[in-house]
C-alpha cells in the first residue's frame, strides 16, 4: 500500500488554481477514534458548481471524512474551509445554515411525519418555527408555508414522489426514503450537497431521473459531493472523481482517468 | 343534589382541568419532543408551591407556624402566572444539565434522578416549603371578596379553572399545530437528521422542555389554589408515571389523545374513585386501580403503542403539477438556491 499512498495527481487538478472558485477545501484532516486512523491526513479541493465523485473501498474513511465535513465529528486535525471559512470546528446545525448540507447513508427520515412534512421542517426560515411565532397563530405563519407547499409539490415531482406527499415517511420503500432524504436535503437551500450514496436500493430507472435532477442542480451552481458505490452513476454524474484508500486521497481525475490509473486499481484490490 | 355530591363534581372538574394541563404539558415534552421526563412531577410540585407562597404572604406573617421562603401576598391571576414561570425556570436549569446526554434513556434517568433528589430535599428541609408537613391555608383566589359559601365557591372555582384550562388549551394547540410543533416531532424522529438541516437540537430540545415546565407548573398552581395546601405527598413520582400511562394510553403526540387519555385514566380511574362521597378510599381500592392501569399500560404498549387516539400527520393533498408549465425546472426546484 505503499505506493498508493501517494498523492497521484491526474487530469484536470493541474489547472491554474486561481482561475477556479473552490467551494470546500480539505486540507491535511486527521480523524482518529483511539489508535484507528480513519481519516489519515485527507487532502483535496472542491471547485464550486461541480459533482464530485468520492470513491474507495470500504474503510477508506469516506463517510467518516463526510461526517467530519459536515459537523458531526471534530476533525483531529487539519482545517475544513468552505467558501473561504475555516468550518472545522463548527456544530452540525451553522454547518448546515451555512448551506453545506448532508444526507445520510443509512435512511434518516422522520418516519412519523409525512413526505411533506419532512421537507416543509427542512425549509430554513419558516415563521411560526419558533415559540413565538407559533404562539402567534396560523395566520401568521399560513402563508410562508403555502409558500413553502408549492416548492414542496414541484420537488416531490422531480423526485418521483408526487403522489407521496401525505404518506408516511416510514411507510417509503428503501429507495423512496433515499429519494425523499436528497430532495430534502435540496429542501434546505443548499449551496453545496454531501450526498452519502443517495443511490443505494433505488430502482436503475428512477436513479436515471434523479441524476438528471442533480445534474440540472448542478447546472443551477449547487455544488456536490456524492459518495457512490454505483460507477456508472459516478461515471455518468462526475465532473471529477476523488479516490480515497487507508483515510487519505490516493488519486484524482476524470473517471476515464482513474479507471486507467493502476495504482487506484491496486488499492480497490487491496495490492 | 346534595352538597356533598356537588363538591364531588366541582373537584372532579377541577382536577380534570389541573391534569389535562399537566397532560398536554408532558404530551408536548414526551409525546412530540420525545424527551423521556421521568422527573415530570416536580415541576407541577414546584409550581404548586410558588403559586402557595405568593398567596400565603411573608411567613413571619403567619405567627411561625410554618416556613418557607418567597413569601408574599400577590393578587390573583399573578400567584398563578409564577407557578407557571417557575415550572419553566425549573425546568431551564434541570434541563441544562439533564438532557445533555446523548441517549434519550439516560436523560430520562438524570431526569428521574434530579425528581427524587428534588423530593427528599423538599421533604427534609423544612425551611424551603415547610418539609413533610407542607403548606395549608392557603387563600382562595378571591376567595374573601365574593363572599360565597364553600360550595358556591366551588362552581366559581369550577368557572376559573375551566378559563385557565381553555387558554392552556389554546395555546398548546398553536405550538402542536405548528412549524414549532413539526420540528419537535422531526426532533423525536431523528435528532441528528434535524442537525443536518440546520436545526440546533440542543436548544431545540431544551425549549420544548421549557415550555412544557411552564404548563406543568401551571397546573401545580392551579391545583394549589383548589385545594388549599400542597406537601411532598401532593407531588410523588408514582404521578409521572400516571400521567405518562395516560398520554401513551390516549396517544401519544395526539393532542385529542392526551386529553382523552387525562378523562379516562385521571377522572374516571384515579380521582373518580378516590373523592366518592361516603366511600373510604382505600389502599386496597388504590392497590386495584395501579394493577389495573399498570396491566393497561403494557398492554398498549406492547399491542396498541400509538394509543387511542394516535398522532395524525398533517395532510396537505397530494396535488400533481403536471399541468403546470415551467414550475418542474430546475431553478423552481432549487427555490432560495443562491448564487
Amino acid at each position: 500500500m505503499s505506493a498508493s499512498a501517494e498523492w497521484v495527481n491526474v487530469g484536470r487538478i493541474t489547472r491554474n488554481r486561481e482561475e477556479v472558485d473552490i467551494a470546500l477545501e480539505v486540507a491535511q484532516v486527521r480523524r482518529y477514534f483511539g489508535g484507528v486512523h480513519a481519516v489519515d491526513g485527507a487532502s483535496f479541493e472542491v471547485e464550486q458548481g461541480t459533482i464530485t465523485g468520492l470513491i474507495g473501498p470500504n474503510g477508506a474513511g469516506k463517510s467518516t471524512l463526510i461526517d467530519v465535513i459536515s459537523g458531526f465529528q471534530k476533525p483531529s486535525s487539519g482545517r475544513v474551509v468552505y467558501h473561504g471559512i475555516e468550518i472545522g470546528s463548527w456544530p452540525a446545525h451553522r454547518v448546515a445554515r451555512a448551506g453545506l448540507v448532508r444526507s445520510f447513508q443509512l435512511s434518516s427520515e422522520f418516519a412519523r411525519l409525512s413526505v411533506m412534512e419532512n421537507l416543509l421542517t427542512a425549509m430554513p426560515d419558516m415563521r411560526g418555527s419558533t415559540v413565538a411565532g407559533a404562539l402567534r397563530g396560523r395566520r401568521y405563519w399560513r402563508s410562508a408555508q403555502d409558500a413553502g407547499l408549492e416548492r414542496g409539490y414541484a420537488l416531490l415531482e422531480r423526485f418521483g414522489l408526487g403522489d407521496r406527499a401525505d404518506a408516511y415517511a416510514g411507510e417509503l420503500s428503501g429507495g423512496q426514503k433515499r429519494l425523499l432524504e436528497i430532495a430534502r436535503a435540496v429542501a434546505a437551500n443548499p449551496r453545496m450537497l454531501l450526498l452519502d450514496e443517495p443511490f443505494a436500493g433505488v430502482n436503475p430507472a428512477l436513479a436515471r431521473d434523479v441524476e438528471s435532477v442533480l445534474i440540472g442542480l448542478r447546472d443551477d451552481g449547487l455544488t456536490m459531493v456524492l459518495v457512490e458505490h454505483d460507477m456508472g452513476a459516478i461515471e455518468r454524474l462526475c465532473d471529477d472523481v476523488i479516490v480515497m484508500a487507508e483515510g487519505r486521497a490516493i488519486a484524482r481525475g476524470t473517471m476515464a482517468e482513474i479507471v486507467a490509473n493502476e495504482e487506484v486499481a491496486d488499492a480497490y484490490l487491496g495490492g | 343534589m346534595s352538597a356533598a355530591w356537588q363538591y364531588y363534581v366541582i373537584t372532579l372538574l377541577v382536577f380534570t382541568g389541573a391534569n389535562l394541563i399537566a397532560g398536554w404539558s408532558l404530551n408536548l415534552q414526551f409525546g412530540l419532543g420525545g424527551i423521556l421526563n421521568f422527573g415530570f412531577i416536580i415541576f407541577q410540585g414546584i409550581g404548586g408551591y410558588v403559586a402557595a407562597v405568593l398567596a400565603l404572604g411573608p411567613a413571619s406573617a403567619s405567627g411561625g407556624y410554618q416556613h418557607y421562603i418567597l413569601g408574599a401576598m400577590l393578587p390573583w391571576p399573578l400567584p398563578l402566572v409564577a407557578g407557571a414561570a417557575a415550572g419553566g425556570l425549573l425546568a431551564l436549569l434541570v434541563g441544562l444539565v439533564a438532557l445533555r446526554p446523548r441517549r434519550i434513556d439516560y436523560q430520562g434517568m438524570a431526569l428521574l434522578t434530579f425528581a427524587l433528589i428534588g423530593t427528599v430535599v423538599i421533604t427534609d428541609y423544612p425551611g424551603i416549603f415547610n418539609g413533610d408537613a407542607g403548606l395549608v391555608n392557603i387563600p382562595k383566589p378571591l376567595g374573601g371578596a365574593l363572599g360565597l359559601g364553600v360550595v358556591s365557591y366551588g362552581w366559581f372555582f369550577v368557572a376559573l379553572a375551566a378559563i385557565v384550562t381553555l387558554l392552556a388549551y389554546l395555546l398548546v394547540r398553536r405550538l402542536t399545530n405548528s412549524p414549532w410543533g413539526r420540528q419537535a416531532r422531526a426532533l423525536r424522529e431523528s435528532p441528528r437528521a434535524l442537525a443536518s438541516l440546520g436545526v440546533n437540537v440542543d436548544a431545540k430540545r431544551l425549549q420544548v422542555f421549557v415550555v412544557g415546565g411552564v404548563f406543568a407548573g401551571l397546573s401545580g398552581a392551579l391545583l394549589v389554589e383548589f385545594i388549599g395546601a400542597w406537601a411532598p405527598g401532593s407531588w410523588t413520582t408514582d404521578e409521572t408515571f400516571f400521567y405518562l400511562v395516560a398520554v401513551v394510553i390516549g396517544g401519544s403526540g395526539s393532542l385529542a389523545g392526551s386529553t382523552l387519555g387525562i378523562v379516562v385514566v385521571w377522572t374516571v380511574i384515579f380521582n373518580g374513585v378516590q373523592y366518592l362521597p361516603l366511600f373510604s378510599y382505600t389502599t386496597l381500592a388504590e392497590a386495584i386501580q395501579i394493577v389495573v392501569l399498570g396491566l393497561a399500560f403494557i398492554v398498549f404498549i406492547v399491542v396498541r403503542p400509538a394509543g387511542l387516539i394516535p398522532e395524525r400527520a398533517q395532510r396537505f393533498g397530494a396535488r400533481r403539477l403536471d399541468a403546470r408549465s415551467g414550475l418542474n425546472s430546475a431553478a423552481e426546484v432549487a427555490g432560495g438556491l443562491e448564487q
